[in-house]
């Protein structure tokens, strides 16, 4: 008890621990922020686990942000030392809902000595770097923290931070990969501009704001007005990075081959529209189904419902064709098997609730043999209004349900990496991540994914190639 | 029960506001922090030992994610609220956080330089919930409310779109 107590305290005394430098390409420090026998501190004396050798609970937690802090200090580079001050303190929990932990920088510069780009601000570790000399020495560069509680009961009950090193955290929670995520976000991998309203902080754009691009605009979010932010915060599938570094390692990290539908005609609509996948009938394939595309109508003022047998009317449209149909009252299943049965190659369903993107579609059915997607309401809108003008077998409206093998799992046809960009905005989500559809999954990505690595560069990442991007090398 | 004095300085002056709401069932001593029951071993797969719970004391430095307690005035009792209290008060609170945090500080950097100081609004947070099929999810979000909303109430995005492979159900 003695001996705990001791080191308990000499512990608590020391507010700065051994610096970690492996490779040296950069020297991040973890700054223990905690009291004494707390946190970081705590002594309570536990096994080593997953490659962990720490023998107490606070060295097992210190180990654990060591190993994301040495990642990513080498991978980096910068003469100056950079400091993140953690602790580990009660978040809010409920018995079904935690706060993990947070991190971020402290603090941003705009056009000290070197700036690359001048009115633009940049996450304080950047700075430093790019400096060459801690631009405010009495301040860390990051700040974490971290839930305590996780776990106990009434907090997320029986869940807990995983302290391996292995990444083998089972149903817990992996504490590196979140700490290797957080930290990203204290380097720079985010915008301090508000994407929900579009203002820029202090009248500035972030230097992330230069690469932000929206093709639908056709501008970058530095050259946009505050209200053109934030309609492009909801711009799904057409938000885009537009750095170097990003779009030299799309072809090499992103898988190639993405779901699509994809209009030929006429003109007026054309283009690659984002889908929702069916949980039913046959995966989407390459070169996938191309045909003409009719609606079912059977339910005021312009729905197909397709939730009986097709009238001989609707059989006449859509035999041999792409159908559309409409989300609502029947199971989707349901819908697809009935425009089969009527001699559809595959089915398009419209959303029937706004958002983007579109989920995918439930349900279980296995005589379906022909594919489905579901669209965004906003796109099915756009399909329907050019569809309109067609006779009661034609439209002239040519499409593809497929698996596009020129696309990257995650990109525009211009192979640059989607960002996340859903309508409604989420906040803190959109915009400060990769969009979910990229694959294989992305560190970045708004939401960690189960089947993560510890790795941040290339060819499993992309998030270091854009951390280089903004001026990280 | 846990409550926690939210400091706020603006300017010269501090505001103190103290939230009379509790949503965490964790119990606690105020002032200390509970010692465990010394465990030799650690159970398998990284579990922590059981029995551990801790409450910080307010901290000096910028405002951390705060709890809330709502308090019982009949009883004068901590209990539990329900989801719409926790979210109104959560909306409200954190209307009046935004409405302080956004006052920029700026500072002085070197050589001319501009900087600024960041508040919790900006930081990075990582929320775990139970999804409706029992998984777990973890999403990222920016700022102290949008963590809270979504760790109280579980639910995020208004639609189930916006996560991957998400899939909406049957609608039969």
């Amino acid at each position: 008890m003695k001996n705990r107590e001791r080191a308990s305290v000499i512990c608590s005394a020391l507010l700065v621990l051994t610096p970690l430098s492996l490779r040296a390409a950069a020297t991040i420090t973890i700054v223990n922020a905690d009291a004494a026998g707390v946190g970081f501190n705590d002594a309570t004396a536990v096994a080593p686990v997953g490659g962990n050798p720490g023998i107490t609970l606070g060295q097992q937690r210190l180990n654990a942000f060591q190993a994301a802090a040495a990642k990513w200090g080498a991978t980096l580079s910068s003469a100056v030392n950079i400091r993140i001050s953690a602790r580990w303190t009660a978040l809010t929990c409920t018995a079904t809902g935690a706060v993990l932990g947070s991190a971020g920088p402290t603090e941003v510069f705009r056009d000290f000595p070197g700036a690359p780009v001048a009115g633009h601000w940049y996450p304080k570790a950047l700075t430093n770097k790019i400096f060459g000399a801690d631009a405010d020495p009495a301040t860390p560069d990051i700040n974490a923290n971290f839930n305590i509680n996780l776990g106990q009961p009434g907090c997320l009950t029986g869940i807990f931070f995983y302290l391996g090193l292995d990444n083998n955290h089972g149903n817990n929670i992996d504490l590196v990969t979140v700490l290797t995520h957080e930290f990203a976000h204290g380097l720079g991998f985010a915008t301090f501009t508000n994407g929900s309203t579009g203002a820029q902080l202090g009248g500035f754009p972030s230097i992330w704001d230069d690469f932000l691009l929206d093709t639908g605009a056709g501008l970058t979010w530095t050259n946009m007005t505050n209200a053109q932010r934030a309609t492009s915060a909801l711009n799904e599938g057409k938000l885009v990075w537009n750095g170097p570094n990003v779009a030299t390692n799309v072809p090499i990290v992103l898988q190639k081959g993405a779901p699509e539908l994809r209009v030929t005609s006429p003109s007026s609509v054309s283009g690659s529209y984002l889908v929702g996948l069916a949980s039913f009938g046959p995966p989407l394939s390459s070169p996938g189904v191309t045909a003409e595309v009719m609606p079912v109508v059977d339910t005021a003022p312009n729905l197909g419902l397709a939730c009986t047998a097709l009238s001989a009317a609707n059989a006449a449209a859509v035999n041999g064709k792409i159908a559309v149909v409409d989300r609502g009252t029947c199971s989707f299943n349901v819908k697809v098997k009935n425009a089969q049965d009527a001699g559809a190659l595959a089915v398009i369903v419209v959303n029937n609730a706004a958002g983007t993107p579109p989920p995918g579609m439930g349900g279980t059915d296995p005589t379906v043999t022909i594919p489905s997607v579901m669209v965004a309401q906003s796109d099915g809108n756009i399909l329907k209004t050019a569809l309109a003008t067609r006779s009661r077998t034609h439209s002239g409206m040519l499409a593809t349900v497929g698996i596009n093998l020129a696309l990257y799992m995650g990109a525009d046809s211009a192979a640059r990496a989607w960002m996340f960009a859903p309508n409604p905005f989420q906040g803190g989500s959109s915009v400060s991540h990769w969009d979910i559809s990229a694959f294989p999954n992305q560190l970045m990505e708004p939401a960690i994914n189960g089947d993560l690595t510890h790795e941040v560069t290339p060819p499993a990442d992309l998030t270091f190639m854009l951390l280089k991007d903004i001026g990280w090398n | 029960m846990l409550f926690q004095a939210a400091l706020r300085q603006a300017g010269s002056t501090f505001a103190f506001t103290f939230l009379a709401a509790a949503v965490c069932a964790v119990q606690a001593n105020a002032q200390e922090p509970v010692k465990a029951p010394v465990k030799k071993s650690q159970p398998p797969s990284g579990k922590k030992p059981a029995a551990k719970t801790v409450t910080q004391a307010p901290q000096s430095a910028a405002p951390s994610a705060g709890m809330v307690v709502f308090v019982d005035p009949v009883t004068g009792k901590i209990r539990q609220p329900d989801a719409e209290e926790i979210g109104a008060l959560t909306g409200s609170r954190a209307s009046a956080q935004v409405a302080i945090e956004s006052v920029p500080v700026t500072i002085n950097g070197p050589g001319g330089a501009v900087g600024m100081k960041l508040g919790d609004d900006s930081l990075s947070y990582m929320v775990v919930t139970r999804t409706p099929d029992g998984k777990l999810a973890e999403d990222c979000v920016t700022g102290e409310k949008a963590a809270s909303a979504l760790a109280f109430k579980g639910v995020m995005p208004k639609t189930t779109a916006a996560r991957k492979n998400a899939v909406v159900p049957d609608e039969k």
